[in-house]
């Protein structure tokens, strides 16, 4: 067999271990070793070595420091009451709207995932403090549900990003560029859920039939000075990055301190809450890291196949245009999305996508954002969007169905960010662009 | 961790307010961040940190996954075994491979072996889990299924 059905069979067998529910990390660990073993001139000692190598080398990659302290700044944050803050700001002041709630929703996750890289802590932090409140004024479940999964996604857009560090660390892209770069998309995604929101409730009021009554400006205030701490780790954090006094690292240890000194002055350093911030930094630290190990055998093995040459060849006999193939790969991502994990399509696609584009002198920047958003979608499409179950936990008197429902028109609002970006790529790279003046 | 957040804090604090930055903090963060990967390996390992692709069960049942499950636990243990190996080769070799940071000159096989013992640790958990499954090979419910 030639080096390329060796290659095809290895993605073919990948696809059949993941459908067997084999850990995302040990599938491609397997493939990627055996794969190496029949391809390389070396065979056996090439194999081994690249599997202890690899392993190695990940786990002492500097800039993935960043993942731990990302992950610990947006768990303290969780426990020092700072989610709650920002959610009952964006409650003062949006709460009085039609939809208002779940508008709040929206715009608490946001803000919470300028302190948080995962989706799914987006999507339970804000749940637990905003379903109970969505309920209490009698919101439809599939609209106040579905805004939670679909606010949640907004942790892998906005910086910090563990979406963003991965595929940073795949393409050897900056991920301080990378982070400025989903800031402006980040906003508008936000606003364009907001927009469907608003769109859903006009069309159909019962859907959010009473709204909380407008506060008085001295109260509005007072919460936005509740919620200044969050409001100043995130000014700091992503600000220094951007005027460039720190690098990303150095701003998620930053922004882990300053949380751990929020949990300080507020009393809540209790010994159980720490231990379970630990936790799950810990056992997200390790989700993320094992598929990364898998990534980086399974990625040589791509290469040595020879399958990106062959691909990027074949685009070529068609001469399609730059934008032909790149909307034709965000279409498969789309389709992966509803049945493949995250991360899984970025290690799985990138190897093989990243060749192709740089062919067509596509910016790898404007790339990654657009994919991201992609990745966002597979979150909460049917039938495997992970943020859907993490919802489905928190409301479990919900049926999947409705929280499924209820997520179609935050889906449609990726599309038009994906459309709007792919028509003014400024959105997303006039940020990086501008970065230390 | 919670050191790695704190060196890192100095770092940045001794950069701006002394003007002078500490030599090979790079270095000692990289190792930190093995020894952190190490440990979360071991706890994801034991409580059920690895992600995967959930639609056999809901396609087939467990009429199905106990079969599949048992041959992905097989697999797994054969792979995180080899890991395990893998790594405790290269440990074997340290200062004459150039097995060490570029600043400070920080060794990498204690590191190395931190990494096999944590991939140790995961191996004897899918051995577990297999006893576990074969016990419950013909039961209603594997304990480790939603794992």
């Amino acid at each position: 067999m030639s080096d390329l059905g060796i290659g095809l069979t290895g993605f073919l067998s990948l696809f059949l271990l993941l459908a067997i529910r084999m850990p995302v990390g040990t599938a491609m660990l397997i493939v990627g070793s055996v794969g190496i073993w029949i391809i390389h001139p070396r065979g056996e000692s090439a194999s081994i070595a690249t599997l202890g190598g690899e392993i190695f080398s990940i786990s002492t990659v500097y800039s993935l420091t960043i993942l731990p302290l990302f992950i610990l700044m947006g768990n303290l944050a969780g426990i020092s009451g700072m989610s709650r803050d920002l959610y009952d700001a964006a409650h003062a002041w949006f709460g009085h709207y039609r939809g208002g709630l779940a508008s709040s929703t929206i715009v608490g996750c946001a803000g919470f995932s300028a302190l948080s890289g995962s989706s799914l802590a987006s999507a339970v932090t804000m749940g637990r403090v905003a379903l109970p409140e969505m309920k209490r004024y009698n919101y439809d479940d599939a609209l106040a549900t579905g805004s939670i999964a679909a606010g949640g996604t907004l942790g892998i857009l906005i910086p910090p990003s563990a979406g963003f560090v991965i595929y940073a660390i795949l393409t050897e892209e900056s991920i301080g560029r990378l982070f400025m770069a989903g800031v402006l998309p980040g906003i508008m995604l936000t606003s364009l859920f907001i927009l469907a929101i608003w769109i859903k409730v006009k069309i159909n009021p019962d859907l959010a039939p009473s709204s909380v009554a407008v506060l008085p400006i001295t109260e509005r205030l007072a919460s936005l000075r509740q919620a200044s701490w969050i409001i100043g780790i995130i000014l700091i954090t992503i600000g220094g990055i951007y005027g460039g006094a720190f690098d990303a690292v150095e701003a998620a240890a930053i922004g882990a301190f300053l949380s751990f000194l929020v949990c300080i002055i507020r009393r809540k350093t209790q010994w159980s809450a720490l231990k379970e911030t630990i936790a799950h930094t810990l056992r997200s630290t390790a989700t993320t890291f094992y598929i990364l190990m898998g990534a980086f055998v399974f990625t040589p093995f791509v290469a040595l196949s020879g399958i990106p040459t062959a691909l990027t060849d074949w685009l070529g006999t068609l001469n399609a245009a730059p934008y032909t193939v790149l909307i034709i790969c965000l279409v498969f991502f789309i389709i992966l999305g509803t049945f493949l994990e995250g991360f899984a399509i970025l290690i799985l696609a990138l190897p093989l996508v990243q060749p192709i584009m740089e062919g067509y002198g596509i910016d790898m920047i404007w790339f990654g954002v657009m994919m991201v958003i992609v990745l966002e979608m597979g979150l909460i499409s049917p039938p495997v969007g992970i943020n859907v179950f993490v919802v489905k936990g928190i409301a479990p008197d919900v049926p999947m169905n409705t929280i499924f429902r209820g997520i179609w028109p935050f889906w449609f609002a990726m599309m038009a960010a994906i459309a709007i970006l792919l028509n003014f790529p400024e959105i997303a790279l006039f940020l990086p662009n501008t970065m230390f003046n | 961790m919670v050191f790695l957040v704190g060196l890192t804090v100095v770092a940045v604090f001794w950069r701006y307010l002394l003007n002078d930055p500490i030599f090979g903090i790079t270095d000692i963060s990289r190792m930190s961040l093995a020894v952190i990967v190490a440990g979360s390996l071991a706890y994801g390992a034991r409580h059920g940190g690895f992600v995967h692709v959930d639609i056999l069960m809901a396609v087939a049942g467990r009429k199905w996954t106990r079969f599949t499950d048992l041959f992905v636990r097989v697999a797994g243990i054969v792979i995180v075994g080899v890991a395990t190996w893998a790594l405790r080769e290269e440990a074997r070799c340290g200062f004459e491979c150039g097995e060490f940071t570029d600043n400070l000159e920080i060794l990498h096989p204690p590191f190395y072996w931190l990494l096999a013992i944590a991939m140790g640790v995961y191996c004897l958990m899918l051995i577990c889990e297999l006893v576990i499954g074969v016990a419950h090979f013909g039961a209603a419910e594997d304990p480790n299924e939603h794992e």
